[in-house]
């Protein structure tokens, strides 16, 4: 299984699609710590209050955006259905690969590719937004506070990626599946959001669903929070797992015929 | 002798029907075994079922005299039909990913294949034939004793075919590896092929050596007589086998090297014999009619 991890993570490296992704969430990003720049600094300085901002704000705004996860869902639903479209699965299933193995070796490589994604965007983010905003109060947070949030929104996109594997393993052709991932991205946050709101709920379902949960998660308050939190979590990184593997297990792993 | 590849009973249907049904071949180690068939048959279905990308709904699979299928697994290589690439990777980077995969080292394959690895462009970019050598130098990593292709020369130029060929042939002479080709080329396949098994709507029909195909093909007698009613009640009682083709021509079975008791026969009964010849169909034809593909007319001659 190392060898496919390691096959797969060199796939993921030379891979131009992926790249792109990086360079538009960074430019996403970029483009976001200026937004929230001006809207918390230079529209407050022009009417006279004082400027206050914090990491708070900042996550949440960064989350409430899905600038980083667009590109992401792209380049997986991509990465997932390529092998059923290219037909590498028949070649890797010589030589003595298993469906274990590629089915790991595949699914460990893309929350590889997923961590480094991300730790290029947040330490992007963070140095961005510390270098417009620095000397400003409240910007200052631990380094293990931080470090451990950041693990847990790492965490929050390794379950998005699982759920990811399984749409790909249940639906397989690769524009059937990136629509049904942005359709979903959509549908449910209008779903578990805006419905959420309008209907005045007191716990909005909006904390459950992952991608959400980077959203709900707030530096301030995620130690509070933290038993839930995991709990969502281990959720969305077991069942699609466990799913998707047995699917695996089970499906025809033919190239899909171009009709 | 030893068997690189054995199936019993192998099926695998789909929803509609389509699919293999109770296959049970044998390749045998050295042998260059061609599954001949037309679109549908089974012949890719076949292969992919013994790759492991579809799950036999029933038989088995016994690889070089072992049970144990995935433990032989290793020495097995595939090349599809249509090549696999992978986005824009280029020829060394793809045999990269394979090696790394397969946890096989790269040497020699290019060498083999006249590959150029120094090539920049993606394999996608590359033509067709070149895609398919990528794939077969893929499925040469690890040294394979048994390798399985799927229609290896279609869509390949006289050229390209010649060259494809010859690295088969050194491969299957030199190394000694195993070939199970599916394909309805006849002409080039002939040129390597030791064994035919051939398909039809997911049935393995039958099999047949290179030598007794053409020995089939070649199974009858046929002669031309203005004097046909004179002639038949004589061929009955020495060579019953005979089918009358029209009013001057008689084609007669298993007398294929009694052409000459034949025309003696006839002559010392005054019967005049315009014509008398070996006959039979051109071996295409004969899978095709073997296969159930066309129904061949009675009439074709060598």
């Amino acid at each position: 299984m190392i060898q496919m991890i390691q096959s797969e993570f060199y796939r993921i490296r030379k891979s131009r699609l992926f790249f792109g992704c990086l360079v538009l969430a960074v430019f996403f990003v970029f483009a976001l710590a200026l937004t929230f720049r001006y809207n918390t600094v230079t529209v407050p300085l022009k009417n006279g209050e004082q400027p206050t901002i914090s990491l708070v704000a900042f996550t949440e705004f960064l989350f409430s955006d899905y600038s980083l996860i667009f590109p992401l869902t792209l380049f997986l639903c991509l990465y997932f259905t390529e092998d059923f479209h290219e037909g590498t699965y028949a070649l890797l299933l010589s030589k003595g690969n298993t469906r274990n193995n590629i089915f790991w070796g595949k699914l460990f490589a893309a929350w590889l590719g997923t961590c480094v994604y991300l730790l290029v965007c947040f330490g992007l983010s963070y140095i961005f937004i510390l270098m417009m905003c620095a000397g400003l109060p409240n910007i200052t947070y631990s380094v293990s506070t931080m470090g451990l949030f950041l693990i847990l929104q790492c965490l929050c996109f390794g379950g998005y990626v699982t759920v990811l594997n399984l749409l790909s393993c249940l639906l397989r052709h690769r524009i059937i599946v990136t629509v049904a991932a942005f359709f979903l991205l959509g549908a449910l946050y209008l779903y578990l959001t805006k419905i959420s709101t309008a209907l005045d709920l007191d716990d909005s379902l909006y904390s459950y669903w992952i991608v959400g949960l980077s959203h709900s998660m707030q530096i301030n308050d995620y130690t509070e929070n933290f038993v839930p939190i995991i709990a969502t979590i281990t959720a969305y990184l077991l069942c699609p797992t466990g799913f998707a593997f047995y699917l695996f297990q089970k499906i025809d792993l033919r190239r899909l015929e171009r009709r | 002798m030893d068997i690189a590849l054995e199936t019993i009973g192998l099926s695998y249907k789909f929803p509609d029907g389509n699919g293999i049904e109770n296959i049970t071949f044998q390749v045998k180690r050295g042998d260059v075994y061609v599954l001949y068939g037309g679109h549908h048959a089974g012949k890719s279905v076949l292969l992919q079922t013994i790759m492991g990308t579809l799950r036999s709904q029933s038989g088995t699979i016994k690889l070089f005299d072992n049970m144990d299928y995935e433990q032989e697994r290793c020495r097995i290589g595939f090349v599809p039909e249509i090549p696999v690439v992978l986005g824009k990777l280029t020829p060394a980077d793809m045999l990269h990913y394979f090696s790394l995969s397969f946890g096989a080292p790269e040497n020699h394959v290019a060498d083999l294949l006249h590959l150029n690895l120094k090539e920049k462009k993606a394999v996608c970019r590359l033509p067709l034939s070149t895609q398919r050598l990528v794939n077969l130098g893929i499925s040469l990593l690890g040294n394979p004793d048994l390798i399985l292709m799927d229609d290896p020369f279609s869509g390949l130029d006289k050229e390209e075919s010649e060259h494809l060929l010859s690295v088969l042939s050194f491969l299957n002479e030199s190394r000694h590896t195993t070939f199970l080709l599916a394909g309805q080329d006849y002409a080039i396949l002939s040129r390597i092929a030791s064994k035919y098994g051939v398909m039809a709507n997911g049935r393995l029909l039958g099999e047949l050596t290179d030598q007794k195909l053409r020995e089939g093909c070649q199974r009858c007698v046929k002669l031309r007589t203005p004097q046909l009613e004179k002639a038949i009640p004589i061929l009955r009682t020495s060579f019953p086998e005979f089918e009358v083709l029209s009013n001057d021509l008689i084609r007669i079975f298993d007398a294929n090297e009694q052409s000459g008791t034949i025309n003696a026969l006839l002559i010392n009964a005054g019967i005049e014999v315009s014509e008398i010849w070996r006959a039979g169909m051109e071996p295409t034809d004969y899978l095709l009619k073997m296969a159930g593909g066309v129904n061949c007319d009675s009439n074709d001659t060598k």
